[in-house]
């Protein structure tokens, strides 16, 4: 598995997409942050809010790149030789998993370089906003990991995840209006989780215009990113070593 | 060049990927239909939930749709060497894409058409009558509709066309989707605040007036805020620039 994890990280590095993606990263990020593409309504808000805001792109980008290189394993007889080479269906998932995990922290660390440049400071407040948001960020890959792996073909996989792109989209734009005002006491707390139990859904929690209602605390937000990283993790593995390849 | 309509026109009424995703269309305006019923039964404030409403649940996220019509009919022809057949049969680039893009107006009318007329359906039965809209005006609407869907219909295809063969054609067309929803968004709340009047002015007014007015990509609303011989303009701009621009590139463009 850990020789796959490397061929993949080899691939990774190599692959046109992700290096693109990621100068994207630094140079909008290192833009936004420094005001010079100007967001009328994040001027006059501080450059830390201005590079939290940029780590959206992320989501978006995570939601085609991860189908496209995953999917890659079904071209050409790739995934059939390694089975031949003696790995199991489920160690070419994990393998893929983590060089997806490897390619996140990558792009985040590009992207982190990019705030500094434009004048980020890195307190406390900013390093927390920035960690829980990477765990949902993980979670969210994981589960375009696993839909990309278990439907194999990248038009399917692609529109599955773009549909899900938009749906925690809209989530946010619904959640907004629910939580503030048709849920009770009773049910906010339940509201709360399930507007923040997807990426874009933490993100809009942790940008400066974000309400209150919509925030569950630091706790509930790790252990939601937390248990989605796991189920999405696991579910994909049920009836993969049966699953016939072509 | 009409052999190869009939032929693209009878592979998207035989597609299964188009017949799933009109199904899921129809399927998230009743989802959305249902949520609102709930919301409007907790909020138990004496309001009710109008035809025009409901209407509009498609118009929201009409864009991702025709995307992945567009998408499913055509993309995929890159890589199963149909684009290559074709070429070898005689046929043109440009009667090919032509060809392709008055088929992806076709399938994104089509859906439409359907859709509309479920939310209609779903308009008598869960709500109580529209608040506004006479018959006429509906019809007029869904006239509208149908209009800007040829010409949205006619952009993505033009968009995944161009980057055909290429990775970036699965994507290409979600992305700027989701730029123009944005957009879409930025331009509504500037020019139609939800609080208080419009305060822009001068060139910035008149550009996002001109926007609002004459691009297909405001036009996926409930209520129709311009007259329809500026829609029919806008949209017959728009399928022309997609037609014209995409000639240009597509037949400059290798096919593998």
């Amino acid at each position: 598995m850990f020789n796959i994890y490397k061929g993949n990280l080899v691939r990774l590095v190599k692959n046109f997409l992700f290096v693109l993606g990621c100068i994207l990263a630094l140079v909008i990020t290192f833009c936004i942050t420094s005001g010079r593409f100007p967001l009328e309504f994040l001027q006059n808000g501080k450059p830390e809010d201005r590079m939290f805001f940029a780590s959206a792109a992320m989501v978006l980008y995570y939601s085609f790149f991860t189908t496209i290189f995953v999917t890659a394993e079904y071209h050409d007889g790739i995934i059939r030789n390694r089975i031949i080479a003696g790995f199991s269906q489920t160690d070419v998932y994990v393998a893929s998993a983590l060089s997806q995990y490897s390619a996140v922290i990558i792009m985040f660390a590009v992207y982190m370089l990019g705030g500094l440049l434009g004048g980020a400071k890195y307190d406390a407040a900013l390093l927390s906003r920035l960690g829980i948001f990477l765990l949902s960020l993980i979670g969210y890959v994981t589960v375009t990991n696993a839909v990309a792996f278990r439907a194999k073909n990248v038009i399917l996989s692609t529109i599955i995840t773009m549909m899900l792109f938009y749906a925690s989209f809209n989530a946010v734009m619904f959640g907004n209006a629910i939580l503030n005002f048709i849920l009770d006491e009773k049910y906010l707390e339940i509201g709360k989780a399930v507007y923040n139990i997807h990426a874009l859904g933490q993100w809009f929690t942790l940008t400066p215009f974000s309400f209150n209602f919509t925030n569950p605390g630091t706790g509930v937000l790790l252990a939601l990113s937390g248990g989605v990283i796991i189920v999405a993790f696991i579910l994909p593995i049920i009836g993969l070593k049966k699953r016939e390849l072509k | 060049m009409l052999r190869i309509l009939y032929s693209d026109l009878r592979f998207l009424l035989k597609n299964l990927g188009f017949k799933l995703t009109i199904a899921a269309a129809m399927l998230y305006v009743l989802g959305f239909v249902v949520i609102l019923k709930i919301i409007m039964y907790f909020v138990n404030d004496g309001s009710f939930i109008y035809g025009e409403d409901i209407l509009s649940a498609y118009n929201d996220i009409a864009f991702i749709f025709i995307t992945t019509i567009s998408v499913i009919l055509f993309s995929a022809d890159f890589t199963n060497g149909t684009i290559r057949n074709k070429l070898i049969s005689g046929l043109k680039k440009s009667e090919i894409f032509v060809s392709s893009v008055i088929s992806g107006m076709v399938a994104s009318v089509i859906m439409t058409v359907i859709v509309t007329l479920f939310e209609a359906l779903l308009s008598i039965i869960f709500s109580e009558g529209f608040m506004t809209y006479n018959l006429a005006e509906l019809s007029d609407n869904l006239l509208m509709l149908m209009i800007t869907a040829a010409s949205v219909g006619a952009f993505m295809t033009m968009i995944v066309l161009v980057f055909g063969g290429k990775k970036m054609s699965y994507f290409a067309g979600f992305v700027v989707a989701f730029f123009l929803t944005i957009l879409k968004m930025q331009v509504t709340n500037d020019l139609y605040p939800m609080n208080g009047n419009c305060i822009l002015t001068g060139t910035k007014l008149a550009l996002y007036t001109a926007y609002d007015r004459f691009s297909p990509f405001m036009h996926f609303e409930g209520y129709p805020r311009w007259d329809l011989l500026s829609y029919t303009i806008g949209s017959v701009v728009l399928i022309a620039l997609s037609i014209g621009i995409g000639l240009i590139i597509f037949n400059r463009k290798e096919i593998n």
